[in-house]
């Protein structure tokens, strides 16, 4: 500031025909440079950089939950501090403790990105309900996205696993358990899809439907998240033998791994369609409600069964594989 | 009866050996120091006994179970030289967390005594992702000893510790040995090894010594070979 209290720039000193500052005693004779300079830290843009370069690498490597703690990092967006609510006394029990000590820290930026997810999840909903049939996608992206943001819990068990691996407690059961706090604390985001569709629809025949059908479709398709999650998490069923996938399966794995967590979504979001096909048949849509909610529930139920068996099923696979290799191997010697 | 046993454990990283097989039995109630050279193959050691790495060959045991196992889990504390911790609970939720799931009925008073006794229960609701070295490994030695067990394996317990820190600590190992526990505990801090009754020494992923601390010149069992 100079002494009439305006800012000073870099160049308001004797600058050449470039706009550039003479020389280095020009920078240095003007304080107000000095005290700019010294606030901007390289450090700072050095890390930004270093960031940028990994969610490059991240984005390449289709790792979706390394690039949202990156631009959570880029964004400086952090747990909060002071949480907005203590853990109530009447939950016992630590993993839903945990789970609910780690939803009441959600920053807000957090809170408003998902609630503009589960809103535009209503609104596509609405429309997938007056014909447009490939909003089905934009439900099931939304909802996949706040899955991911709701799933903090899994998430950062997925992310320690030295700590994971020193619970006494086995890694599916664990991670199913910390499904629990995030789908209570996805409630209020089933109402604000609930309010979203009935507002984009302007009709109150849409309340008892949707009154019926919002929980349970945001609940599967958040699991389209939990898929997503669980997938890229290190395998500790995996021994130290390598695992050698020819390149030509390496495309297919990398679509399955991206393609498959949405189309869980996108198979929570299809329940709309039996509501739509009522209405227009003239049957009834709180029916076809009731059956869409059923099958939503039936789909998030069969996914955190997936959660809780995945190490075990993939442990037997790999002892069978052994197994086979071994009785080959013998047969061959005995030849 | 054996708290630690190892059976030719074998440790490679490609064609590299990390430990090459080695057969160890560590008694309940032993106090064992593990020195080396970086890279003689301690951490490697510790993990596999800790049931955090896979052991390219052989077996290790945790009282009568395999490491890894639930109740391998539920015997052995695991104090790392990096600790890692949640990023969206604090220092007393980790607390709660891990002695609830251990089953501590009366976390809340260990916890707070644990707190006092590493200078951290100014900081107890603080995030320990966001601590200094010195205090994410105070917070780590709080959460290793805020559940029971009956074996702790540390690496490297002493590294970024300021001095009332190392006194806190010497004193819970103190503390837990004196109740019957079984500590491992590999270091670089040779003076502690004067504390211990049996000294374990790596070089280059083999065991070069086994015995009491006292019987041997320790400067020369860490030089590479």
């Amino acid at each position: 500031m100079d002494e009439s209290g305006e800012p000073v720039s870099l160049t308001s000193k004797a600058t050449n025909r470039e706009g550039q500052l003479d020389d280095a005693s020009d920078l240095a004779a003007n304080p107000d440079a000095v005290a700019l300079l010294q606030r901007t830290s390289l450090d700072a843009l050095a890390r930004r950089s270093s960031l940028v370069a990994q969610l490059r690498f991240a984005v390449t490597m289709q790792d979706l939950r390394t690039v949202i703690l990156l631009r959570r990092q880029l964004n400086q967006e952090h747990t909060r501090g002071r949480p907005w609510l203590r853990v109530p006394r009447w939950v016992t029990h630590p993993i839903p403790r945990r789970g609910v000590a780690s939803v009441a820290r959600f920053p807000t930026s957090r809170l408003v990105r998902m609630t503009a997810f589960a809103a535009m999840a209503g609104v596509f909903q609405a429309m997938v309900i007056r014909g447009t049939t490939p909003a089905l996608i934009g439900t099931a992206i939304m909802l996949f996205l706040l899955g991911l943001e709701v799933m903090e819990p899994l998430s950062q068990e997925v992310d320690q696993p030295d700590r994971t691996d020193s619970l006494p407690i086995e890694r599916g059961e664990l991670l199913v358990r910390h499904l629990v706090a995030p789908a209570v604390a996805l409630i209020p985001f089933a109402v604000i899809a609930g309010i979203g569709a009935i507002v984009t629809l302007g009709t109150t025949r849409a309340i008892t439907p949707t009154a019926i059908l919002a929980l349970p479709t945001v609940l599967a398709g958040a699991a389209g998240g939990v898929v997503s999650i669980v997938r890229d998490a290190p395998d500790p069923t995996k021994t130290g033998a390598q695992a050698f996938v020819p390149p030509e399966m390496a495309g297919v794995t990398s679509a399955l791994r991206i393609g498959l967590p949405i189309f869980v979504s996108a198979l929570a979001a299809a329940t709309i369609l039996l509501v739509r096909q009522a209405e227009r048949v003239g049957t009834s849509a709180t029916g076809a409600a009731i059956r869409g909610a059923i099958g939503a529930v039936l789909l998030a139920a069969a996914v955190g069964y997936w959660v809780r068996r995945r190490d075990q099923w993939k442990r037997k696979f790999r002892q069978f594989m052994s197994d086979g290799q071994s009785y080959t191997k013998q047969q061959r010697s005995t030849l | 009866m054996t708290e630690l046993g190892t059976r030719q454990l074998t440790k490679t990283y490609g064609d590299r050996p990390a430990l090459e097989p080695l057969t160890l039995n560590v008694e309940s109630g032993a106090k064992v120091a593990l020195v080396g050279h970086n890279g003689s193959g301690k951490t490697t050691l510790m993990k596999m006994a800790a049931g955090l790495l896979d052991p390219t060959d052989g077996s290790v045991k945790i009282g009568r179970h395999d490491a890894g196992s639930q109740e391998a889990r539920r015997l052995l504390s695991w104090l790392s030289d990096t600790p890692t911790f949640y990023e969206d609970l604090s220092l007393w939720e980790h607390l709660e967390f891990v002695a609830r799931l251990h089953g501590v009925a009366e976390w809340e008073s260990r916890a707070e005594t644990l707190l006092e006794r590493v200078g951290l229960e100014q900081r107890r609701d603080d995030i320990p992702t966001t601590f200094s070295r010195g205090l994410r490994q105070k917070a780590a030695i709080s959460l290793a000893f805020v559940r029971p067990f009956q074996l702790l394996l540390v690496d490297e317990p002493f590294v970024g510790l300021d001095e009332p820190g190392k006194q806190a600590l010497l004193m819970l190992f103190e503390e837990a040995s004196q109740r019957g526990a079984t500590l491992v505990i590999a270091t670089h801090e040779l003076s502690f090894v004067k504390q211990v009754s049996r000294l374990l020494a790596l070089r280059d992923g083999g065991l070069i010594y086994d015995g009491s601390p006292a019987d041997t010149d320790v400067h020369d069992l860490v030089l590479p070979g």
